[in-house]
């Protein structure tokens, strides 16, 4: 009898067992741990999604990290998978989180990797490799010169941290500028201040669409002219908003976007779009076209983009025969308090995707510190208007060469691309970044295409209202399904049926320890606890 | 001792009671996570179709709407040229009716005038007549005489005047009616060439499409000649009728209908005519396939035609046009990757046509991808190849074809 009760009692804590089953979710990914060291002989191979700007110096820069630091770590191999276009990384990611096939390393932003870490152990969470005092940042067994945590610019450092957990390291910065015709400009009877206002840019861009009795335009003698063209009309929204402290979501991944000042943009907008004064990218094409043709006076494009703007621009996408010669000057973006400007932060960050194999993410996080190396920041900062992300970069010989040449010609030494740069280090403490939280993404769609339509509706004559713009958020929130973000829920509800079965479980075990007491208390001195 | 049995035997009751709730509410709520899978992937479909469903009523009603204004605008028209072709009409008449009266009152007047003169010099006459009366009988006879061939030459005249003057406003007249009769001919023509291009129900013609302002609506029926890859629910076509060609940039179309849009099929357009960086297309747009017999445009000779004046009008057709491979760039490529990298996206290379042209092209990496023979066959061209090209004459600050084939002689 003792034998068959003490098999009943195992059998039943065995039985309890799939009842603990049916309270938990999907199985978790196993989480990555530092090793303890670093296995250099066995075979490694990375796969690196890489964006560039269409720009084969940008593709050698890579492909050149890739070949030194394979000098270095020979057993690691990184295989790059080169894209023109965020979006299309965001996409392919998103695709292969489901079948465990990303890639190791992958240039995004942090909007991205918010919803990349919806799944489980997707994305390696850095903080610990940051801090590894041999493989960390500068860490003592890193087969080069990295940089310190220190040595980081601590506002782009900041920038890759979800819920206070650091998921991507800052690859390149930048920001947006106004480049000017500034010859147009004074024709007009204006000066370029330091810092623009919208009010200056609005009425400048308005003087400019004067036309002559023949239909001309007589600023510059041509049937084209819009004077202002704004690229990225996400930016335009969401750095408009910041410059007036107006809501825009919060961390909790709250939309608040939708208000009055939100309303009040809007409708000053439509009447710049209205009159044909005010254009974007996506309606017209790319600022720079209309700027080096001389048909536009403000082209708002990225830093990024600077060696697309200016009569002598290296990179070039109309005629040449269709350039006009001006002078182009660069500034921060236009402002509605310009002593205290703001303007916003960009540019690819890197993470790493956890796989089982810790030595494989362990060499992902190498490769990544690889890239902050000097030489490979100085190398990229250069094809374009962006800055190092390292102050240690940004303050080396070689960098600080690249800015005095300024001028000296128009390819590597390009001078509105060197003003760029400038503008950004002048103005980092002036930037922001906006909350990241699952949907941030779409959010910031939304915040551009509600622009996009005002414009449109303004060139088709449709008029504004109130009930226009309430049609307009409407229709944008369905689109973006922004009423179904659910932002950063830290914790997931247990259903009530586990809680009953749990609750149960429990008073049943403590049932068992009752009657094992009562028994045990009952037993008289000298007696067994078996029976006959 | 009993009581322990009956304690264990309870225990071990429970035990198995709850090992089979246990096994039951797993798989029942495996199975109800799975149904909650299936009508939550169910409900997004159905939200999406709902979206789409809701976005292309509102489309076809804003279409319809646009349709009926333009009959209303037709009608309008009709009506104020007929009103005016009867208002010219009328003021023809009347005009005729007042020269008429001027040339009646001028011929009158003249009339009374000569015989006022003539009245005057009579008695004149008749004075003079008196004062030599005694020997001027004769004189006063032949003064009389003449004063009677005056007057009557005088009412000769007049009445010619009268009939010329009788016979000019009849004449002009005549004129006038034909000329009113030419407007109200034009007229009804311009009226007729109006409600041609544009029908009843609001679709134009490709005439009236080029002739639309940028940014009003549009609705046209033209038929799919190639398309680029579907992707989010919006497809990219190039479409040709027999009178012209659209590029019709992201229109909203199902995944399920992007499988119907095989070249040759009619479809029915409405959208917005836009212009991105010098190309005419129509965006925002939806669409619906009509049961037609196919076309498909041959592709239109324009070798002769680069550079000229003409080029631009064939924007967007089914065109081909011979050449020889231009270096692309300063290093004597003869093309170059977008993605060099990957080889996943678009092809560019420059054709140089007679003397004077150089051609910019695409293989665009959406539309024919780095599987496709043209795509192949570009990789392999070299400076100074004489090649056919075949693609669609596509504009990006410039004619830019989108190339489709390649034939190097």
């Amino acid at each position: 009898m003792k034998i068959i009760k003490k098999f009943l009692i195992i059998f039943m804590m065995a039985a309890m067992l799939p009842l603990l089953s049916a309270c938990h979710g999907s199985q978790q990914r196993t989480g990555f741990t530092v090793p303890a060291s670093f296995d250099d002989q066995t075979p490694v191979e990375l796969i690196f999604w890489a964006k560039n700007d269409t720009n084969k110096v940008q593709t050698a820069v890579y492909q050149k990290a890739i070949d030194d630091f394979h000098a270095l770590y020979p057993n690691i191999t990184v295989t790059m998978r080169l894209y023109t276009d965020y979006s299309r990384i965001y996409n392919d990611v998103i695709t292969n989180i489901s079948t465990d096939t990303t890639p190791n390393i992958c240039i995004t932003y942090p909007d991205h990797i918010a919803t990349y870490i919806t799944g489980s152990n997707v994305v390696t969470p850095l903080d610990e490799l940051m801090a590894d005092s041999r493989f960390g940042l500068g860490g003592s067994e890193v087969r080069f010169d990295a940089p310190t945590a220190a040595e980081i610019v601590p506002e782009f450092l900041e920038e890759g941290k979800i819920n206070g957990v650091t998921y991507a390291m800052p690859y390149m910065r930048s920001t947006e500028a106004v480049y000017i015709n500034k010859t147009y400009v004074e024709k007009l009877g204006y000066e370029v201040p330091d810092i623009l206002t919208w009010d200056y840019i609005w009425e400048v861009s308005e003087a400019a669409m004067a036309k002559d009795e023949s239909g001309v335009f007589t600023l510059n003698g041509q049937n084209v002219m819009i004077p202002f063209i704004y690229k990225s009309t996400d930016n335009m929204m969401i750095s408009m908003l910041r410059q007036l402290d107006a809501p825009y979501s919060n961390e909790n991944g709250e939309i608040l976007i939708f208000n009055d000042t939100t309303k009040a943009l809007l409708e000053e907008i439509y009447v710049h779009a209205k009159s044909r004064a005010f254009s974007t990218f996506g309606i017209s094409s790319y600022p720079g076209n209309f700027l080096n043709a001389g048909q536009c006076l403000f082209a708002l494009d990225s830093t990024a983009g600077a060696t697309w703007m200016g009569s002598d621009a290296p990179l070039m996408d109309i005629h040449s025969n269709q350039v006009v010669q001006f002078e182009t000057v660069v500034r921060p973006i236009p402002q509605f308090d310009p002593e205290h400007p703001k303007m916003i932060s960009q540019g690819p960050s890197v993470c790493v995707f956890t796989k089982e194999n810790d030595q494989e993410v362990l060499a992902s996080w190498l490769f990544v510190q690889y890239l902050l190396s000097n030489d490979i920041q100085t190398a990229y900062a250069e094809t374009e208007g962006y800055v190092p992300v390292t102050i240690k970069a940004q303050e080396s010989a070689q960098y600080k060469d690249y800015l005095a040449r300024s001028g000296e010609d128009n390819q590597e030494h390009y001078s509105i691309k060197i003003d760029a740069s400038r503008l950004l280090m002048n103005h980092t403490s002036d930037t922001f970044t906006t909350p990241v939280f699952n949907g941030s993404a779409s959010l910031r769609s939304a915040a551009g295409q509600m622009i996009e339509n005002t414009c449109k509706s303004a060139r088709r004559k449709e008029e504004m209202s109130d009930g226009y713009i309430q049609k307009l958020y409407e229709d944008i929130t369905s689109l973006y399904r922004l009423d179904q973000i659910d932002g950063n829920q830290a914790t997931r509800h247990i259903p009530r049926v586990s809680v009953v079965l749990l609750c149960v479980l429990g008073a049943f075990w403590i049932l068992i320890g009752i009657t094992r007491l009562i028994r045990a208390l009952k037993r008289k001195p000298g007696q067994g606890s078996g029976s006959r | 001792m009993k009581g322990q049995k009956v304690l264990t035997i309870i225990l071990a009751l429970v035990a198995c009671a709850a090992l089979v709730f246990g096994f039951v509410t797993n798989g029942q709520k495996a199975d109800l996570q799975k149904v909650k899978d299936e009508l939550t992937a169910q409900v997004e479909s159905l939200k999406t179709q709902l979206t789409s469903a809701e976005e292309a009523t509102k489309a076809a009603e804003a279409a319809q709407q646009v349709a009926e204004e333009a009959t209303k605008a037709a009608e309008e028209a009709k009506t104020a040229a007929e009103e005016a072709a009867k208002k010219a009409a009328d003021d023809a008449a009347v005009a005729i009716e007042e020269a008429k009266k001027a040339a009646e009152e001028s011929a009158q007047k003249a009339i009374e005038e000569a015989k006022k003169a003539a009245e005057e010099a009579a008695q004149n006459v008749e004075e003079k007549a008196a004062d030599v009366a005694e020997g001027a009988a004769d004189a006063a006879g032949e003064a009389a005489e003449t004063v009677g061939e005056a007057a009557a030459a005088v009412e000769e005249k007049a009445a010619e005047v009268v009939e010329e003057a009788a016979g000019a406003v009849e004449e002009a007249a005549a004129a006038v009616e034909e000329k009113a009769a030419e407007v109200v001919e034009e007229a009804a023509a311009a009226v007729e060439q109006v409600a041609a291009a544009v029908t009843e129900d609001g679709v134009m013609n490709h005439e009236a499409y080029i002739k639309a302002e940028l940014d009003t609506a549009v609705t046209v029926e033209t038929y799919v000649q190639d398309t680029q890859s579907w992707w989010d629910n919006k497809i990219t076509v190039y479409a040709q009728s027999e009178d012209g060609a659209y590029f019709i940039y992201n229109m909203t179309c199902s995944e399920e209908d992007a499988k119907k849009l095989v070249p040759g099929t009619k479809i029915k357009v409405s959208g917005y005519k836009s212009e991105w960086a010098g190309e005419v297309e129509i965006t925002d747009a939806t669409f619906e396939i009509l049961e037609a017999d196919p076309f498909v445009a041959e592709p239109l000779d324009i070798t002769a035609i680069i550079g000229t004046d003409d080029y631009i009008l064939h924007q967007n057709e089914r065109v081909c046009f011979t050449g020889k491979i231009a270096a692309y760039d300063d290093n004597g490529a003869a093309f170059a990757y977008k993605n060099e990298n990957d080889k996943t996206d678009d092809l560019y290379f420059k054709v140089k046509v007679g003397e004077e042209f150089e051609v910019a092209c695409t293989v665009e990496f959406y539309l024919r991808g780095q599987d496709s023979d043209v795509y192949k066959a570009v990789e392999n061209l070299k400076v100074g190849d004489e090649v056919v090209l075949d693609g669609y004459l596509y504009w990006y600050e410039g004619a830019n074809p989108h190339i489709i084939g390649v034939e190097v002689k």
